[in-house]
């Protein structure tokens, strides 16, 4: 595997190198520092470019281009790296020796021409793809609260700070939906042509001359932009004791969110440590809370911890009866502490640094999850596989224990419903 | 061990079965990761069965393959095997389907250890009263997460419409009621007639060396002994060709409306092997109601679909079930729209031939991941009895002719739907 980047100037363009894959993947990351009102045109703005194109000016047309070009893989994301909103754009493809002769550039082409030369006329989308790709976001808008776990962590965000960034819907709001029209979403993609930073990603098995000229020829993106920025998100306020939020919903089980704000962490515990403690407190069905709350008390089926570095925040989660929140909560609280008075075993430590490594061992069996490791190099400064795998070995339980008191629990939100016990007894 | 070559993926496939009956399956591939897999021939379907020593047909608490799985991992030195796994940095985990229970774990360190734990584990089951009873309240809050998804909720409710007389139509993992019941006796009966080598089979796929795992295996179970004579005599009831209930319609707490519409076919009588007449079939769907249909486009024009209808399907020994879901405000339109669609079963040999590149190219997608080439596996073994060396070569022979042949066999009369539709609060 062969790493290359090339600093184009208005953009950076990424080749990786490797027969490893049958296919070939390419992805384009356009990011810029999030505004809580432009949120929703991003979104809109992403889906609306899959819908159709100048020459594929229907959805229909374009899916069938699709078929033809033997099924790329099209996908488009919107989401939040701390301050920065990150929309991308990848298609997967077979290589043409498994396929025909000219599906590389075929392929490429396709993508580029979806991004860079939509159904646009006088300044304005096509209104037949703008009216079906608004029906499609505002339809996810009124039933984001359906997926109950992704709702309930929301609201954790949005009980623990409203002003920061953190609680910002990554889906947008149903209210700037109603003020964007072709004409607006036009000019605002305009913009994020631009003024937005972007890097292009291909990996796989190609000639990277060939590459990087035809991305030069079908990138029509030319201004300089300024350097990022950090992407970190600082906290400004720690609460001494946890602000706790119970909202009732006609549900059967509840879901308790508990959000930790992280201190001052140092750069190497931003990397590593975190996802050490993690690991430890709920990483897995090995982990403290697993084998607390669920297999020693039956108080849940899922129940876990996840870092987000970048944000600064421990997220716990536990699926529940509502009867038990209260006992839910003190065994979480247990734990943790257990952790701060150092009641784990160094197996605890080598297990957490075990799973790491072969983590990292695995992402190289992907090409997104390959993609993604010079993604959080090139922005969040995270390290390369290679000097990953070495430096998670410097971990030590001093380091976690010293971590464990910089998680300051600071949100406790409870999406309440039905106890089982309470339906039982009703006829 | 015995090797064939999956055409057209450049990969090698290794086979042989043990004395006791175990069937093994390698595919090396040329990347880090290593992927096994140990499974049953025993899922939520296989609830009316003769235990091994007795006689008389049981019926079980439905949702017990699942149960058992959840316990299958306690152990009775109380290791635990998530803990073990763990500490050779492997991930573990197991799964339970209508027709397989899987035991599985992936990692790419200490590989012989993991995979004789696998065995070790799975073939010492340890079911007392006490650990039984533990894992109701955990299992009801897995079930309790499943009612409140209205994708799951659908999806049940669209089974135990659409069948009426065969286990197809029960969920996976019971219900509150039935998995009260389950008892230490009822897990270790369905435990030694079903989880016998000879009805079990396993799949690694990844970076490994296929003697090597055939040698670890023989090894592990030449060490201990099974009963000599397996035979299982499971019931299946007689299946009829109409479904249970034609409507219904749930509320729940959801904004957007959700319908699955399912269509119920008869293929016993087609004279084609049946997965080849499961992929025309889906072909053909794909063809009318796809997102290169006209039916779509119309549907997206209308403001009736947002975003594609999910096809998918469930085949039992008899039946093909199309279940077509989708989330819509007009729920009733779309299900007028989706039969006007199929009044007309003509098919073009350029859309055939499209959609023909979808399948082969799906094939040629799946065989770069591990994970999905140990699922393909496992599915053909379960389904097919073997592994089809030549999927390739036999999706590039389908034709439009066949195609047709198939549909205009098929009777479009037994239908059915399912609605959630919001609370009115």
């Amino acid at each position: 595997m062969k790493y290359k980047k090339y600093p184009i100037g208005p953009y950076n363009l990424h080749i990786i190198n490797t027969d490893k894959f049958k296919t070939i993947t390419i992805f384009f990351n356009f990011k810029r520092k999030i505004v809580k009102e432009e949120i929703t045109y991003r979104n809109i703005l992403r889906d609306i470019l899959f819908q159709s194109s100048k020459k594929y000016p229907t959805s229909r047309l374009l899916n069938m281009e699709i078929q033809e070009l033997y099924d790329i893989k099209l996908e488009n994301r919107l989401h939040h790296s701390g301050h920065y909103s990150m929309i991308s754009f990848s298609g997967q493809f077979l290589h043409e020796k498994y396929t025909e002769e000219g599906m590389i550039d075929k392929s490429i082409a396709f993508l580029c021409e979806l991004i860079f030369t939509p159904n646009v006329s006088n300044r304005k989308f096509d209104s037949q793809t703008f009216i079906n790709s608004k029906n499609h976001i505002k339809e996810k808008l009124e039933s984001y609260k359906e997926d109950l776990k992704n709702y309930s962590f929301q609201r954790m965000f949005e009980v623990m700070d409203e002003k920061s960034v953190i609680s910002y819907r990554p889906i947008g709001y149903l209210e700037d939906l109603e003020k964007i029209n072709e004409s607006n979403l036009y000019k605002y993609y305009e913009n994020v042509i631009k003024s937005d930073l972007l890097d292009i990603f291909v990996i796989g098995d190609v000639d990277n001359t060939k590459i990087k000229n035809m991305i030069m020829e079908k990138v029509p993106v030319n201004t300089l932009k300024k350097p990022s920025k950090s992407h970190y998100v600082t906290h400004k306020h720690y609460r001494k004791r946890a602000r706790k939020v119970i909202e009732d919903d006609d549900i059967n089980q509840s879901r308790l969110v508990m959000g930790c704000k992280l201190d001052k962490l140092t750069d190497f515990e931003k990397k590593y440590v975190g996802a050490v403690y993690s690991f430890i407190l709920g990483g897995g069905p090995d982990s403290k809370l697993f084998k607390t709350v669920r297999e020693k008390h039956s108080l849940c089926y899922s129940v876990n911890s996840n870092i987000r570095t970048i944000s600064n925040l421990l997220i716990i989660y536990a699926g529940i009866d509502s009867k038990d929140f209260e006992k839910a909560e003190k065994l979480i609280r247990k734990e943790m502490k257990n952790i701060e008075n150092g009641k784990f075993t160094e197996e605890d430590i080598e297990k957490a640094k075990l799973t790491y490594y072969n983590s990292c061992k695995e992402i190289l069996d992907s090409p997104y999850n390959i993609i993604n490791t010079y993604v959080s190099y090139e922005y969040l400064g995270m390290d390369l596989l290679e000097e990953r795998m070495k430096e998670i070995n410097k971990v030590t339980k001093d380091m976690v224990i010293k971590f464990s008191k910089k998680v300051h629990l600071d949100t406790i939100y409870l999406l309440k419903g039905d106890s089982l016990d309470a339906e039982k007894n009703t006829p | 061990m015995q090797k064939k070559t999956l055409l057209n993926l450049n990969l090698e496939l290794y086979e042989d079965k043990l004395s006791n009956g175990l069937e093994i399956y390698v595919v090396p591939k040329n990347v880090n990761g290593i992927y096994a897999t140990f499974s049953t021939k025993f899922g939520s379907i296989h609830n009316t069965f003769v235990p091994i020593g007795e006689e008389e047909l049981i019926t079980v608490p439905n949702g017990i393959a699942h149960f058992l799985e959840h316990k299958v991992f306690e152990q009775e030195d109380e290791t635990d095997p998530f803990t073990f796994f763990s500490e050779r940095g492997a991930d573990a985990n197991a799964n339970t389907s209508q027709i397989k229970t899987t035991y599985l774990f992936s990692g790419t360190t200490f590989f012989k250890e993991n995979l004789n734990y696998l065995f070790d584990y799975v073939q010492s089951p340890y079911f007392t009263d006490e650990n039984v009873e533990k894992e109701k309240g955990i299992i009801e809050q897995e079930i309790l997460m499943y009612q409140d998804d209205p994708f799951s909720r659908i999806y049940e409710q669209s089974l135990f419409n659409s069948f009426v007389k065969i286990s197809h139509r029960l969920p996976i993992a019971g219900t509150i009621e039935t998995i009260r019941k389950i008892t230490k006796e009822d897990l270790y009966k369905c435990y030694n007639t079903f989880y016998h080598p000879a009805n079990m089979f396993v799949v690694v796929t990844g970076n490994v060396n296929p003697d090597e795992v055939y040698d670890i295996i023989k090894t592990n179970q030449e060490k201990k002994s099974f009963p000599s004579s397996f035979k299982t005599v499971i019931r299946h009831n007689n299946e009829p060709d109409h479904v249970f209930k034609k409507e219904e319609i749930l509320e729940m707490n959801v904004t957007i409306p959700k319908i699955a519409f399912n269509y119920k076919f008869n293929i016993s009588n087609l004279n084609y092997l049946k997965r080849h007449i499961i992929n025309y079939i889906g072909l053909f769907f794909d063809i009318k109601l796809g997102l290169t249909s006209s039916f779509y486009e119309k549907m997206q024009n209308d403001n009736i679909l947002t975003s594609g209808l999910e096809i998918s399907y469930i085949e039992t020994d008899k039946h093909l079930l199309i279940m077509l879901f989708a989330d819509t405000k007009e729920p009733e339109k779309l299900i007028e729209n989706i039969q006007r669609e199929l009044e007309n079963l003509e098919i073009s040999e350029e859309e055939f031939n499209r959609k023909k590149k979808l399948l082969l190219s799906s094939y040629l997608y799946m065989s770069d991941n591990i994970y999905q080439i140990n699922h393909k596996i496992m599915n053909n073994i379960v389904k097919e009895g073997e592994v089809i060396t030549d999927a390739y070569q036999e999706y590039s022979n389908y034709n439009v002719q066949e195609l047709n042949d198939i549909i205009n066999k098929l009777s479009f009369e037994h239908h059915n739907y399912v609605i959630i539709k919001p609370k009115n609060n």
